[in-house]
């Protein structure tokens, strides 16, 4: 309350703050208008059966499974900046510039659109060819594929243009925060979906039962999830110098973060995935063993014991992407390098190289910890979904991920601002 | 594993009260946001259907 009070006397915060409900809000209404040509209703029962393919439904905003013109929404993006930073590794150039002055990082930015673009392309007729064919498009016509295509594509670049122009002019990290109000528009059929199975049809003492259950069950995964991204290791790094009560030995703390690519590896992980299933809907071969495995809806499923083998490479996926990723945005040497300018050392290790190789193990060490983290709760929706039938829930897995991480970093935004201080988005998704 | 183990020990976490009100916060949010979202696409989808 005593927030909100002073977020209303501060005319900047207010102006930034609704000009960002205002640009989000112009996405949902995006998300609402169906796409000319197409039968709406095409996609609803293929993503009730395939959960890959609810996680992607979930990042649209429930677009794709409406066929509304945000049927791809920031998903191209989030697919083009996978590739970007997998391309960083081959082509120093494009590291340099995303590690580079704010210039090099805004041109980095300008590929990654442009990027997105064409792949929201590629992916729209793709999309439009293979369903289209199927009964997806009203009239299958190479007019109306190129025209679905295109309206996809266009709102795709134009959603993630919204997610700049709020990152860059407005209040928080804007794709985050797109991802963050498409994943909550999904939680009212998850309360339905959750009705559904536990509550109808059951007497009151059972149905309450079930409520208790079901709301002690959601607060401790939020718990867990949100204690997960507060933890970390604290390195102490002793600084000689004279301090300002006269002692000479100052001690300070270096933090290093549970899960230090933040949510990054996860939605790497799930994107391959859905991306994967999304195939094998395209190719109409969803009954081929090798995108069973890809379907997360068939995992723990009994009757597909096999397909469960999928989850072994989701596992492993989370924990690759989490060292690549790490590796790539934090830079042990860098740190041990400034560490020693400013005339530090941890105490019982050497400086240079000594230092550096300490802080690399710190970090392989958090990175284990945190991708065993990570892999529970992004498979407890697949257990859930698996053991007793649910469709995919988007509060679970990767969704309370994006969601926790968003809602507290945005916060810790909105209230360095009134305090007039700048905040870094830590762990920010894109 | 015992490895794990001993360095989980090690890792500081917020005391329970921070992360109580941290995790309120979140939940509340999320309910209210998605109470509001669901608003606007209940009344956008009945102003849709009224349009087409």
């Amino acid at each position: 309350m005593k927030t909100i009070k002073l977020i209303l006397k501060n005319q900047e915060l207010k102006r930034k703050i609704l000009f960002t409900l205002l640009l989000l809000l112009g996405l949902r209404i995006l998300c609402s208008i169906p796409t000319p040509g197409v039968n709406g209703s095409y996609f609803k029962d293929l993503i009730q059966t395939n959960t890959s393919l609810g996680f992607l439904n979930t990042l649209t905003g429930n677009g794709l499974s409406s066929l509304s013109i945000m049927t791809l929404s920031v998903t191209p993006y989030i697919t083009a900046s996978i590739v970007m930073q997998l391309l960083g590794v081959a082509f120093p150039t494009l590291h340099e510039l995303q590690k580079g002055m704010k210039d090099d990082r805004k041109k980095y930015e300008r590929i990654t659109i442009c990027l997105g673009g064409v792949l929201g392309l590629v992916e729209g007729i793709a999309m439009a060819v293979n369903f289209g064919k199927q009964g997806m498009l009203i009239s299958y016509t190479w007019y109306w594929v190129l025209l679905v295509a295109l309206i996809w594509t266009i709102a795709a670049i134009g959603s993630s243009l919204v997610g700049k122009l709020i990152s860059d002019k407005f209040i928080g990290n804007g794709m985050s925060l797109i991802l963050l109000t498409n994943i909550l528009s999904s939680y009212p059929s998850d309360i339905k979906n959750l009705y559904d199975v536990f509550i109808k049809g059951k007497t009151i003492g059972v149905a309450i039962l079930a409520i208790v259950i079901i709301l002690i069950s959601v607060f401790l995964l939020f718990a867990f999830t949100s204690l997960i991204q507060d933890s970390e290791k604290n390195i102490i790094v002793n600084y000689s110098g004279k301090s300002f009560n006269g002692k000479n030995l100052v001690k300070n703390k270096m933090p290093i973060k549970l899960c230090p690519g933040g949510v990054v590896p996860i939605i790497f992980a799930s994107s391959i995935v859905s991306s994967v299933a999304m195939l094998g809907t395209l190719l109409k071969a969803n009954d081929n063993i090798f995108f069973k495995i890809f379907n997360t809806g068939m995992w723990f499923d009994i009757d597909n014991p096999f397909a469960s083998i999928g989850v072994i490479f989701y596992v492993l996926m989370i924990f690759g992407f989490s060292y690549f990723y790490t590796d790539m945005v934090f830079n042990p040497k860098e740190v041990s390098d400034n560490i020693k300018k400013h005339g530090g050392n941890i105490s019982g290790i050497r400086a240079g190289s000594s230092t550096s190789d300490y802080i690399k193990k710190q970090i392989k060490v958090m990175i284990a910890i945190g991708s065993i983290a990570l892999s529970i709760i992004a498979l407890i929706p697949i257990i859930l979904s698996g053991v007793w039938g649910l469709a995919r829930l988007s509060f679970l897995g990767t969704s309370i991920l994006i969601t926790v991480n968003v809602i507290i970093e945005s916060r810790k935004i909105i209230q360095s601002n009134l305090l007039g201080t700048s905040y870094t988005y830590s762990g920010g998704i894109f | 594993m015992k490895k794990i183990v001993k360095e989980m020990k090690k890792i500081s976490h917020p005391d329970k009260k921070t992360l109580f009100k941290d995790t309120s916060f979140v939940l509340i949010t999320c309910v209210i946001t998605s109470g509001i979202i669901s608003l606007i696409d209940l009344g956008l989808t009945e102003l849709i259907s009224l349009l087409v």
